[in-house]
């Protein structure tokens, strides 16, 4: 701040009464007073300055009060009377009612008509209410239905299944028969040559070689063939001779003649000693009759687990399980927490 | 809310209900029996999707609260809202003579905006107070207040235009 003078010590005055002059301003100003006194008492008059706020007050300030009835567009008196019908009014809104009325005696009515706006209500019945009510199963009877249908589903199985899934199936007894006897004398030319004669003819009629690798092969040249092998035998009086192999003709490599395998060979061979063997076990060889049905051999097991399933809705689970030939292999039973897999017997 | 109170529901404030949508779908609907039933059976299968996070003493505000706003939704589509306050009065005064208040009432109510005509009668029929009411419908407790003040004033005016009433 620069410095007093006569030019600008108002500022300096007014910063003084407002308290923010530094100490060094006031030993400035102090100074300065000391050396103009006009002013020091001038400064005086500044200190006693002070407005005293005037006694005025509005009359009509109530009036611009604002009430619930002013915020609901209603009317004061209408305002209190249904205030009256619907919560009760206060001792004061009691009084101003009872000087509105004083002043209109036709709020009297008004009041009388607000009383009947209140609604009666009316009897009136719902034909569906039947159709609303609910039912729903405890969970406890839940768990007691779902226990139940398991443990009869475990019984059913213990009762029928082992019996029905342990049995042998009738497919793989095997009924034997008694073989016609052989008879004593084999003619084995006369079928040899049969045989021969059905497989060569339609092999040339099809003409299935090249005119170079046809067979010209008669059945005559055969029939010598086999006379001589067995003049050979009969001359030599016994089986112990050394057989010779029939020269190639070229056409065995090219006959439709369906080899059996080593499996099916062995099976042949084995069969009838296997049959033999096990003659006179009477389980094993089942008597000559009609095998059951399927439906016959499951009906009791299947109708009792299609009953419980039907019964149990989702609690009782039962799957067949077959093989690649549509064979029934193996079954799946779930009940509840119980699960059964088991494979069948073959 | 267990099945019994859901049942107990069912059995006290089904009419209460039923009279609430009745009053509130128009006659001259030709479908008005079948929306009524409708909304009727909404309420209750609503609340029965959720009884379990009903709270026993709620059943009534809660078929009370999903029924308003079916109507309301029902009554935006229709589009037969009409604000009363800012109609004229005179538009709905008629000159037959009527000697049965409630029936005179009842013609003046279905003269109400819905929103105001549904506050008093859950006011009047059911006896709600204004924070329960504002609590089913969404409304402010005051705004609830302000509906019916109007509807009383609008009542108390419909009614007084007939000679025979007073």
């Amino acid at each position: 701040m620069s410095r007093i003078d006569r030019n600008n010590y108002e500022i300096w005055f007014i910063d003084y009464m407002d308290g923010i002059l530094s100490d060094e301003s006031e030993k400035q100003l102090f100074a300065f007073l000391e050396k103009n006194p006009d002013l020091a008492e001038e400064l005086d008059k500044f200190e006693e300055l002070t407005l005293q706020p005037a006694d005025i007050s509005f009359d009509a300030a109530s009036r611009l009060q604002k009430s619930e009835a002013d915020v609901m567009q209603i009317a004061r008196p209408d305002f209190l009377m249904i205030k009256q019908l619907e919560d009760g009014l206060t001792e004061a809104e009691g009084q101003e009612l009872a000087e509105e009325i004083r002043k209109d005696e036709s709020l009297i009515r008004k009041g009388r008509e607000y009383r009947l706006t209140r609604l009666a209500p009316e009897l009136i019945e719902y034909a569906g209410k039947h159709s609303l009510i609910r039912k729903e199963i405890r969970p406890m009877l839940i768990q007691i239905s779902r226990i139940t249908a398991a443990a009869a589903a475990v019984i059913f199985v213990m009762i029928f299944g082992l019996k029905v899934f342990n049995s042998v199936p009738d497919e793989d007894t095997i009924a034997l028969h008694p073989l016609e006897p052989l008879p004593a004398d084999i003619n084995e030319t006369v079928e040899i040559e049969k045989d021969l004669k059905n497989i060569i003819e339609p092999y040339n009629s099809a003409k299935l070689l090249s005119s170079r690798q046809k067979v010209e092969y008669s059945v005559s040249d055969i029939q010598d063939d086999i006379k001589r092998q067995n003049t050979t035998i009969e001359s030599s009086g016994t089986m112990d001779a050394p057989m010779v192999p029939l020269p190639s003709r070229g056409f065995d490599q090219t006959l439709f003649v369906s080899v059996p395998n080593a499996y099916e060979a062995g099976l042949r061979h084995m069969m009838p000693m296997y049959l033999d063997l096990n003659r006179e076990k009477q389980n094993f060889i089942a008597e000559n009759r009609e095998p059951a049905s399927p439906e016959e051999t499951n009906s009791i097991l299947v109708r009792g687990i299609q009953f419980v399933d039907k019964v149990s809705g989702d609690l009782v689970n039962f799957d067949k399980l077959y093989d690649e030939d549509g064979n029934f292999v193996a079954y799946n039973l779930k009940a509840g927490g119980f699960e059964v897999e088991k494979k069948l017997r073959k | 809310m267990t099945v019994e109170e859901y049942n107990d529901c069912v059995k006290q404030y089904a009419d209460n209900v039923y009279r609430f949508v009745l009053k509130n779908i128009r006659d001259e609907d030709k479908a008005a029996d079948i929306v009524q039933d409708a909304i009727v059976q909404d309420a209750y299968e609503r609340m029965w999707r959720h009884h379990r996070n009903v709270q026993p003493g709620k059943g009534k505000s809660y078929l009370f609260s999903t029924a308003y706003h079916v109507l309301i939704d029902h009554t935006r589509r229709e589009k037969n809202s009409v604000r009363i306050e800012e109609a004229d009065l005179r538009e709905y005064t008629h000159s037959k003579q009527y000697s049965d208040l409630q029936e005179i009432l009842h013609q003046a109510l279905e003269q109400l905006p819905s929103d105001q005509k549904m506050v008093v009668m859950m006011r009047d029929y059911e006896g709600y107070s204004y924070q329960e009411i504002g609590e089913m419908t969404g409304l402010s407790e005051s705004q609830v207040k302000v509906y019916i003040y109007r509807a009383r004033v609008f009542l108390r005016k419909y009614i007084g235009k007939m000679e025979v009433v007073v």
